[in-house]
């Protein structure tokens, strides 16, 4: 499928597939379209061309379905709220008009506790850490109780434990069936926990495991030769591919 | 001490000023969160003066103004976004070129019909002409904002937080963004008489942003909101009676204070907290 604002191509014969229960990667620099594809898969956009299914459906009509973390520069940090409030608005379709957020919902303590943010639960959100915040927002994902979660460059920013931790819920999630859709511009080795990795510059450069597309050949049309080459060392040494 | 705060309200006309501003003061005080939150300051402004056209128009064609405010209002937001997007030009110059577009509109309608409504009462109000009438629509638009934001308060928070969300998880965000545009367009409409339509955008921003530095919830910041907006009225109101002087001006010049006042204060308490033995 393709995506265009005006003028601009944005994705470009983008064609790529993955069964339920699946935890994928799009991996590309900046402005290579990733999040495009992201709002599309969240229904957000509609491609300008081909066609797009969500567990079957159209995107808008999977609404329900798709949980969403938008990238941390679209979130406005200063809003006075709580954690546990933040995870209760995962819920909120389930709550009808005229009533405030379900704050005492078991589903949200219990994604509380899934993401190990109990304790920080009556906190204003502005006040945790970076990982922490993006917890949060697991969290609320899967108070919402969807079966795809698409998150925005969750690990951009984070330290290193703080990453390995949110991937290791994801993980879980993942075990336990949901389809966990990623994007990211870093290339690291967490990269190889994926089950798929799609590496994208406004069109589809390659799609597959992990250790299948992330070849220096692939990597360098992606990012461009100079690049690359610190990054694969890097991989190479830590994952201990090849 | 006593005697001083009830003595003005021996005066019919400034009990009605008083219970219309503070019916006002209430409603533009919930807003203000909402717009200090998604960041529509700006936009409050421009509503405010895009209302005069339609004031204008309702005078002429003799219809009641506040459903041409009204009209105006809600017009002239739908109008900033076409411009936004059709011109491609940033949101705060559509603002502007709307802004002023409609409110140069309104002065030329206004200046040939020579109405009976004053142009300095609506741009910066008047509590001693504050009728009976004005204080039912202060009133009525009060409750039905209250309602309305009551009945759909998690959906307006998700929204004003996290619009993309919002969208994804089922929100009607754009039914949330325009209920939110009409009720700014009538408490701006119910503030005419009181604070008038330029200063209505301090009690529309001010308390918010007052309250923001403070408030660690929604909740709260919506409480201490409403409670500055409360306190400004009746301090501006008192001062405009014993000191002569404008008492719209005065509301609006109380809120002000009251935000640098907590400003400064919220700083001295960081940078004390820094020094203590204690980090924060």
């Amino acid at each position: 499928m393709s995506l265009r604002y005006d003028t601009v191509k944005a994705l470009e014969d983008v064609s790529l597939d993955s069964p339920s229960g699946k935890m994928i990667a799009l991996i590309g620099p900046n402005g290579s379209g990733k999040t495009s594809l992201l709002r599309l898969l969240a229904g957000l956009l509609k491609p300008t061309a081909g066609t797009l299914r969500v567990l079957g459906r159209e995107p808008s009509k999977a609404r329900g379905l798709i949980s969403y973390t938008p990238q941390r520069e679209e979130v406005y940090w200063d809003y006075p709220i709580t954690v546990r409030e933040l995870v209760a608005m995962g819920g909120i379709r389930r709550r009808g008009l005229f009533r405030w957020l379900d704050l005492k919902d078991d589903k949200v303590s219990e994604a509380l506790s899934l993401v190990g943010l109990e304790e920080l639960a009556d906190r204003r959100l502005s006040e945790l850490s970076g990982g922490q915040q993006q917890r949060a927002f697991l969290a609320r994902a899967i108070c919402q109780g969807g079966e795809i979660y698409l998150l925005d460059e969750p690990i951009s920013g984070l330290d290193a434990p703080s990453e390995a931790k949110l991937l290791e819920i994801l993980s879980s999630l993942r075990d336990s069936g949901k389809t966990i859709v990623v994007s990211t511009h870093d290339i690291s080795a967490t990269l190889e926990l994926f089950n798929y990795v799609a590496l994208i510059k406004n069109r589809l450069i390659a799609y597959g495991p992990p250790q299948e597309v992330l070849t220096s050949e692939n990597l360098s049309k992606t990012y461009g030769e100079s690049i690359v080459a610190l990054h694969l060392d890097d991989i190479k040494r830590i994952a201990g591919w090849r | 001490m006593l005697d001083l705060l009830a003595e003005p309200l021996g005066y019919e006309f400034m009990r009605v000023a008083l219970i219309t501003t503070l019916l006002v003061a209430v409603t533009c005080c919930v807003l203000s969160s909402f717009v200090v939150l998604r960041g529509w300051s700006l936009l409050g402004d421009a509503i405010s003066h895009s209302v005069l056209p339609g004031i204008a128009i309702a005078l002429i064609l003799d219809f009641p103004y506040f459903i041409g405010a009204i009209l105006a209002g809600v017009g002239s937001s739908v109008l900033i976004g076409l411009v936004e997007s059709r011109a491609r030009i940033r949101n705060d110059t559509a603002i502007g070129v709307v802004m002023t577009g409609a409110f140069s509109a309104g002065l030329v309608i206004i200046s040939t019909i020579r109405p009976t409504v004053d142009i300095f009462h609506l741009l910066f109000g008047n509590p001693m002409s504050i009728s009976i009438q004005d204080l039912y629509l202060a009133a009525a638009v009060g409750g039905v904002a209250l309602l309305l934001i009551g009945s759909i308060l998690k959906e307006i928070v998700a929204y004003t937080f996290d619009p993309v969300f919002s969208k994804v998880v089922g929100v009607r965000t754009t039914v949330i963004h325009y209920i939110l545009m009409i009720l700014l367009s009538l408490s701006i409409v119910s503030a005419l008489s009181t604070v008038g339509i330029i200063l209505v955008v301090c009690l529309l921003v001010t308390p918010g942003a007052t309250a923001q530095l403070v408030a660690k919830n929604f909740t709260e910041m919506l409480a201490i909101s409403v409670a500055v907006g409360v306190t400004s009225v009746v301090a501006g109101l008192y001062l405009s009676y014993y000191i002569s002087i404008s008492s719209g001006g005065a509301i609006a010049a109380v809120a002000t204070l009251a935000f640098f006042v907590v400003m400064i204060w919220t700083n001295i308490r960081r940078a004390m907290r820094r020094q203590g033995p204690f980090k924060e």
